[in-house]
């Protein structure tokens, strides 16, 4: 168990924001807000796209009073529509990867818009759960700098490292 | 280029001088990404700090306008440091002597109050490029060209990768990598003024003799003169010299340098015609419009930047009434009295090109078929096509051999005084191409970009104007005033800003410099001096530019929808 | 859905892919094995495709010639046939008054394609008899 997220090779990335229109593309329906729920920062020495870790023990979701985030030990998810726009989550995120916005939702007749009401909208990486492909942005990544990882992938990492430090402790 | 770009992975050391492939290429940056995992060096220079520094070995901030004492002193450096590959400079170039002379007065220690840079540094780049193995390729884009001296800067970046001998083999030599999909195909097929379709001299009258009788004129009728370039039209309606325009596909009152002035020369001509998809501001003011078939409406052939061929299809059928092109012109030509009728593309494929440039005939639609592709020259049928040029320092000179030019420094034409204190450079936004015709009509991609565009600052010269990132700003120089949003970036350096050129509101090309260099006449896009000032009213200054965006539209949106009334009986 | 194989039309890289069509708008696109793209796109070639269909975000298409009656006069649509015929006789005026060198006109670097520079240098050279052709390589 644990929760998956997308991650970045800040080496690999080219910064050319093709994950960030892939992302608006899959947001690019009608209820949903088409913005970008990843971020890709450019400045100093530093480029990655800045996404959500969906953390076991999200802050964001903790401090959600409706409902609107929620944390399941596999993702932290959005419920859009109970969004009061209070930003409690926009706070609480040490990655700053949690933002709301202006969401217009109509109300049709037939196929004929007949009212637009402004709404709050927390926005967030959803890890795209709903799509069988997987992540958007992770298939559209220029260079191979995005991956999903999941708990096997930081155990690994996190072993690979332990063995490194022990080397050089037997080395000094 | 004289290399392949997916040779560029194998080379040992890329040098990137004014060139930013991570907005205007991302699959070349994708390549640099790739090489810099195989082992290569990567070496940047640029006054900006831009994507590829991150990754760089050696990143050097020269300073804006500086190029040729930056590429003269690093000539130096490779001789004097004894990195010169002398067998290959004494076998196969020409003029050593007269170039040094030139060179030898450069020297990294000398050229410093210019450039910036450190001499120690920049000696250490030199070696770096010189000796990596198997081979160096110099890549530049408009960092070079869009300079008052650019072609000095181009004949200097040659004759470093020639006394280094880092040409002439795989995956080696130069690398201006072409900005616009197809401006190496423009090129190739002849749409330049002295040259026939692959650069054969209009000059020459053994050429004119072979187009005139492949288009069944007399060869009087063809000019054996040089024609004039499109960025002195402006200039030469004020002359009296042009008084018809014909414009295929270009927004020259969105791309060209002061475009408020050229809005007034075009007022002139006696007739403006314009072919193109979209109602662009250089339509709405034509006399009469072609409307033509867009990308994806039809077929043809693209020539990449590395001088591959690559065919490409039609997925939707024409819109409206519109035409392609070359059947637009073929209708124009015969009420002229000059028949070029074709069948299809593959007929003028065949009959203009292939079976008149020799070095295309090999690239038949055949081989171009699905993801096949030709690489020129391709003489024959069964020619694999040519990644890389001058393979053992065969040069396609008269001589056979490289010649080396060299050209003293001269600072740009408009430098910053007290009253403008800053250099404008105009660079690249990676969602959005050119125009913004076709970018900006993209519902994801005008969602990730939207007017009024931004104006790059450097923290202190922002903290300076007491201006805040995403403040509203002026920005004006001695031709013009616009209004955009200021972008507080800690890669841009002190002293410059940098703006993107597709924005109609926050239009960089009311403020450029129409300066063009001698030889290419090339404008000055990367250097003139502005002055950035806070908006002291933001909420007028948010309205103010979307009313002005909003006008344009409408305005062309106006224009526009004249074509949806049925013309009138004539 | 309709595949049809096309090159990026934005940067010189050359990058291969598919346009998806259903009903004749374009509504996708799918990288392919090209040379240089290797399966990869960038953010303009997977998303750069939807004015074709004329989205008016920014600009209409223009699906009609038109034409001014005289300076200053507003566009009006016009048959192709009336504005060739005008497009013509007007060169040719101007050719005859003026000299072909009188006449300008450009390549085009974007999206047209090889032929279609191939097409308009022969009617520079050879339909109007001048040299004054040349693309926008400059800017």
């Amino acid at each position: 168990m644990g929760s998956k997220f997308v991650i970045a090779d800040p080496r690999k990335c080219v910064g050319c924001r093709a994950c960030m229109a892939a992302c608006l593309v899959k947001h690019y329906v009608p209820g949903d807000a088409p913005v970008a729920r990843l971020n890709v920062v450019r400045a100093g020495e530093r480029t990655a796209p800045i996404v959500c870790h969906h953390c076991e023990n999200a802050p964001c979701a903790a401090s959600c009073p409706t409902g609107a985030l929620y944390a399941d030990g596999d993702r932290v998810g959005v419920r859009m529509k109970r969004c009061i726009g209070c930003r409690s989550c926009v706070v609480a995120c040490p990655y700053g990867a949690v933002d709301v916005v202006k969401r217009y939702d109509s109300t049709n007749l037939g196929g004929l818009v007949i009212g637009s009401v402004r709404n709050a909208a927390v926005i967030k990486c959803d890890r795209c759960y709903d799509r069988p492909e997987g992540p958007a942005c992770v298939q559209a990544c220029t260079s191979l700098a995005l991956r999903v990882v999941d708990q096997d992938a930081i155990g690994e990492n996190q072993s690979r490292r332990q063995r490194a430090i022990a080397d050089e402790m037997a080395l000094a | 280029m004289s290399c392949g770009v997916p040779g560029m992975e194998d080379a040992g050391c890329l040098f990137l001088f004014g060139y930013n492939p991570n907005t205007s290429h991302p699959l070349v940056a994708r390549r640099v990404v790739k090489a810099k995992e195989k082992g290569a060096k990567i070496i940047v220079a640029d006054p900006r700090f831009i994507e590829t520094s991150r990754i760089a070995d050696m990143y050097l901030p020269l300073r804006n306008g500086s190029n040729v004492a930056f590429l003269n002193a690093f000539a130096n450096a490779i001789v004097t440091e004894g990195l010169m590959d002398e067998e290959f400079v004494r076998e196969h170039t020409l003029g050593f002597d007269e170039w040094w002379q030139t060179i030898e007065k450069y020297t990294p220690e000398n050229t410093r109050d210019i450039t910036g840079i450190d001499p120690g540094m920049l000696r250490e780049a030199a070696r770096m490029y010189a000796t990596a193995e198997p081979s160096s390729i110099l890549c530049w884009g408009m960092g070079v060209c869009q300079h008052l001296q650019n072609v000095e800067a181009v004949h200097t970046c040659a004759a470093i990768a020639c006394v280094s001998h880092q040409i002439g083999k795989p995956n080696s030599g130069v690398a201006p990598v072409r900005g616009q999909n197809n401006v190496q195909g423009a090129c190739d097929m002849g749409a330049l003024p002295n040259f026939f379709p692959g650069y054969q001299k209009v000059t020459d009258p053994e050429i004119r003799q072979k187009f005139a009788d492949n288009w069944n004129v007399p060869v009087e009728a063809l000019s054996g003169h040089v024609g004039y370039k499109v960025s002195d039209i402006g200039h030469l309606i004020d002359d009296g010299k042009i008084h018809a325009f014909y414009n295929f596909g270009e927004d020259p009152l969105q791309t060209e340098p002061d475009a408020l002035h050229l809005a007034k020369q075009f007022e002139r001509l006696d007739l403006f015609v314009c072919q193109d998809i979209f109602m662009t501001q250089t339509c709405a003011a034509a006399d009469v419009i072609l409307p033509a078939t867009s990308w994806g409406e039809h077929e043809g052939v693209f020539s990449a930047c590395d001088r591959t061929f690559q065919r490409f299809t039609a997925a939707v059928p024409p819109k409206g009434e519109c035409k392609h092109d070359w059947q637009i012109f073929a209708e124009v030509a015969e009420r002229m009295g000059h028949d070029m009728h074709y069948r299809d593309t593959q007929e003028i494929w065949d009959k203009e090109c292939r079976a008149m440039w020799p070095g295309a005939y090999g690239a038949t639609y055949e081989k171009m078929e699905g993801l096949g592709h030709a690489q020129w020259p391709v003489p024959t049928l069964d020619h694999p096509g040519t990644p890389d040029l001058f393979l053992g320092g065969a040069f396609t000179t008269p001589e056979g051999k490289a010649h080396l030019i060299a050209h003293e420094y001269r600072d740009p034409t408009e430098l910053p005084d007290e009253r403008y204190p800053l250099v404008l450079c105009t660079v690249r936004e990676v969602g959005h191409y050119s125009c913004r015709s076709m970018t900006g009509n993209c519902a994801q991609l005008s969602n990730l970009a939207e007017e009024p565009g931004y104006v790059h600052i450097s923290p202190a010269d922002a903290a300076a104007r007491g201006i805040k990132h995403e403040d509203m700003v002026w920005v004006y120089s001695r031709r013009g005033k616009i209004i955009t949003r200021a972008f507080v970036d800690d890669r841009a350096n002190e002293g410059a800003v940098y703006m993107t050129y597709q924005w109609w509101v926050g239009k960089c090309n009311d403020l450029t410099l129409h300066h063009v260099d001698e030889r290419s006449h090339t404008p000055e896009d990367k250097y003139c001096a502005v002055e950035v000032e806070l908006v002291d009213d933001q909420v007028w200054a948010e309205q103010h530019a979307e009313e002005l965006y909003m006008e344009l539209k409408g305005r062309l949106a106006e224009n526009a929808n004249a074509q949806h009334e049925a013309p009138a009986l004539s | 859905m309709e595949k049809h194989m096309v090159v990026c039309p934005y940067c010189g890289t050359g990058c291969k892919f598919n346009l998806l069509v259903e009903h004749d708008l374009v509504v996708g696109a799918e990288p392919l094995n090209g040379l240089t793209n290797e399966g990869f796109l960038c953010l303009k070639g997977w998303f750069g495709y939807d004015f074709i269909n004329d989205t008016k975000i920014l600009t209409p298409r223009v699906l009609h010639p038109m034409m001014r009656e005289g300076k200053g006069a507003p566009l009006k649509r016009v048959s192709w046939d009336t504005a060739l015929d005008f497009v013509a006789s007007k060169l040719s005026a101007i050719k005859e008054k003026y000299g072909p060198d009188s006449i300008f006109v450009t390549g085009s670097s974007r999206g047209a394609g090889n032929e279609a520079n191939l097409a308009a240098q022969r009617f520079a050279r050879a339909c109007i008899g001048t040299n004054n052709i040349d693309n926008c390589a400059r800017t």
